[in-house]
């Protein structure tokens, strides 16, 4: 069994004018995989999904499909397919038509390719939708006639551009759920594309962190979310406070750069317990979230840091002003580069 | 919650007292919706009912009276005369077909070239050169009509711009007649046939065109399939332009058709020379008809619904 990639993409650069919107991106992504991009707005995750889509040619680089260069193909000649972001279902088509359309543009006879087409619906749990059309149902179920029709074809790999984005939450967590079922369920490689972090943690087995054109850190959910290793990092995927190295060392007593998460640290009242760093300072700022509060704290040493609290039986006095010690141990520390 | 309650009624009590007449009539209008229309309304009401429909009725009241021959004075008695001889004479019979075909001919030749520089325009040329296309486009409307028909007079002529390119090629000149005068029609209108189709383009969103290229359409499947159905609307939009103003012109027949005649030179001549105005009157009644049916026939379709 060969451990071919579904897609690799080599030095892969894409430049509009003078701007180089994605800067020479190395990546392997393989087959079966769910790989989510992660990445503000504008820091090229949608540009590399394009390129392999081939909406973009490359100003450099390749992308490989299976061990097949398919960087100069058309889109039509590449095995994958993509959810968009705006759905882009055909407005003058039925849903059974638009779901079909993949395959009438193959060439499969009427019956055969509306069948095939009912079968997908029903696999987003649309059946009997089939004489609607789009622009009679709701986003939720748009998104679900794309997603049919992306996969009544059977593509080898799935892209999806932020399919989410544009649901309440209720429905975008409910179809994070389903994404991943379908995709464990057809065991193609889901290539997705997001700017909300946490979408990216449930989903993915691995997330490429996308910040200005580049990849920054490539690794699975744990692995991003434990050890960011730049400040970028640290503070997109959930939010953390971040230590440079001379602040470490004044503050923590810490050797190099590092970053802490909020619920990490622990408000304690009196000396810190034996293991961990106590740092003292006064509560600036409480914010009650339900399950947890958010503690802002100015340490004495002259860094301000989060706090995030469960709301348990312990939970200490935590009022404005009040002197604590805020402690963590070494171990929570993750040193950035 | 009380302080807050306690000072709203406060300005609702003072405001009526303070009402200008201009705030009152405004309220007027406010209250009174079916007023408001009225004021609308009335100017391009009116404008429309006596210019239009008004001169429309006239036209159709002159068909179904007669000139004496002798005097050419009009006689204002009803009879059919003038609706039987357009409805009956073979010479009607020609130059309506003649005038049809005319406008056909002209409609298909704008739709074919319309359609590739409305796509360039609106789907593959950067900002810059989207704006300055538009331009083009427009500019020729902004000349006269009669210049432009004398132009292609020139271009038409013999060893014209034709000749002199097309003739080393064993090509000429169509010269005056049919053929010139249906070349500078298409000419014409091509702007009123270019523009909705622009703007029907415009409203398809590039996803779409990605969309079905993503799924396996090769490019001329995505026009057929996606594109072509859903610019139909513009498309015929364009050929109600090109296929009226064609049926009703004269003026551009006069200078480039040679001995050609179409309804409209029809028209021209009873008025003018002939002085037959009742006559003139019923033989414009034929291209009036023409365009009642086609536009029954576009309803049918129901391409309107989406203009």
């Amino acid at each position: 069994m060969s451990t071919q990639p579904a897609i690799r993409l080599t030095g892969l650069t894409k430049s509009f004018g003078s701007v180089n919107a994605v800067s020479g991106v190395n990546l392997d992504i393989a087959p079966g995989e769910f790989f989510s991009m992660l990445g503000p707005s504008g820091s090229g995750k949608t540009t590399v999904l394009r390129m392999i889509a081939g909406f973009e040619t490359p100003t450099s680089g390749t992308v490989e499909l299976f061990g097949k260069d398919v960087t100069k193909d058309a889109p039509f000649d590449r095995d994958v397919n993509t959810v968009f972001q705006d759905y882009a279902l055909f407005p003058h088509m039925s849903v059974l038509e638009n779901v079909a359309y993949g395959l009438r543009v193959r060439g499969v006879k009427i019956d055969a390719r509306n069948n095939a087409a009912r079968d997908a619906l029903a696999l987003v749990r649309l059946e009997g939708y089939g004489d609607r059309k789009p622009t009679q149902l709701s986003g939720g179920q748009r998104q679900r006639v794309a997603l049919a029709r992306a996969l009544v074809v059977e593509p080898k790999v799935l892209l999806l551009d932020e399919p989410l984005g544009a649901l309440d939450l209720k429905l975008r967590e409910q179809m994070q759920v389903e994404l991943k079922e379908i995709q464990r369920r057809l065991g193609i490689t889901f290539i997705f594309v997001t700017h909300d972090q946490e979408e990216a943690l449930t989903l993915s087995d691995r997330i490429a962190v996308f910040n200005e054109g580049g990849i920054v850190q490539l690794g699975d959910a744990e692995d991003v979310y434990r050890r960011p290793q730049t400040p970028f990092v640290a503070n997109f995927v959930g939010t953390s406070a971040v230590f440079t190295a001379d602040e470490a060392k004044a503050v923590l007593g810490h050797k190099g750069a590092c970053s802490i998460r909020p619920e990490h640290l622990e408000i304690v009242r009196g000396k810190a317990p034996a293991g961990t760093i106590g740092l003292p300072g006064t509560v600036a700022e409480t914010i009650f979230l339900g399950a947890s509060t958010r503690i802002i704290v100015d340490l004495d040493a002259g860094k301000r840091v989060a706090v995030l609290e469960q709301n348990d039986l312990n939970t200490t006095d935590t009022k404005l002003g009040t002197k604590v010690t805020v402690a963590v141990y070494p171990r929570f520390l993750a040193p950035l580069t | 919650m009380t302080t807050v309650s306690s000072s709203a009624p406060d300005r609702v009590g003072e405001s009526p007292v303070r009402a200008s007449l201009a705030r009152r009539g405004s309220v007027f209008l406010y209250r009174h919706a079916k007023v408001r229309l009225a004021l609308l309304l009335s100017a391009p009401l009116f404008w429309l009912g006596l210019v239009y429909i008004a001169a429309l009725v006239a036209l159709l009241i002159t068909a179904f009276w007669t000139v004496d021959s002798f005097t050419g004075e009009i006689i204002i008695e009803w009879n059919i005369t003038n609706i039987t001889k357009v409805v009956g004479d073979a010479l009607y019979h020609a130059v309506t077909l003649r005038t049809v075909g005319a406008a056909l001919l002209v409609t298909a030749i704008d739709i074919v070239i319309a359609l590739p520089i409305a796509f360039f325009m609106a789907k593959v040329a950067s900002r810059g050169v989207q704006r300055a296309l538009v331009i083009a486009i427009l500019m020729p409307l902004w000349a006269s009509y009669l210049v432009k028909a004398y132009a292609w007079r020139s271009i038409l002529a013999q060893d014209g711009i034709i000749d002199w390119m097309f003739g080393p090629l064993g090509g000429s000149s169509p010269g005056y007649g049919f053929e010139g005068a249906v070349l500078t029609l298409a000419y014409l209108w091509l702007p009123f046939v270019i523009l909705p189709i622009y703007t029907a383009l415009e409203r398809v969103p590039d996803s779409l065109l990605d969309a079905s290229s993503d799924l396996g359409a090769k490019t001329g499947s995505t026009f057929r399939h996606i594109v072509l159905p859903l610019i139909v609307p513009g498309i015929i939009a364009g050929s109600i332009f090109s296929f009226s103003l064609t049926l009703g012109d004269y003026i551009a027949v006069k200078i480039v058709g040679g001995a050609t005649q179409m309804l409209g030179t029809l028209v021209y001549s009873n008025v003018g020379v002939a002085n037959n105005l009742p006559l003139a009157a019923a033989i414009s009644l034929i291209p009036l008809a023409i365009i009642f049916v086609y536009l029954g026939a576009v309803r049918r379709t129901g391409a309107l619904n989406n203009l």
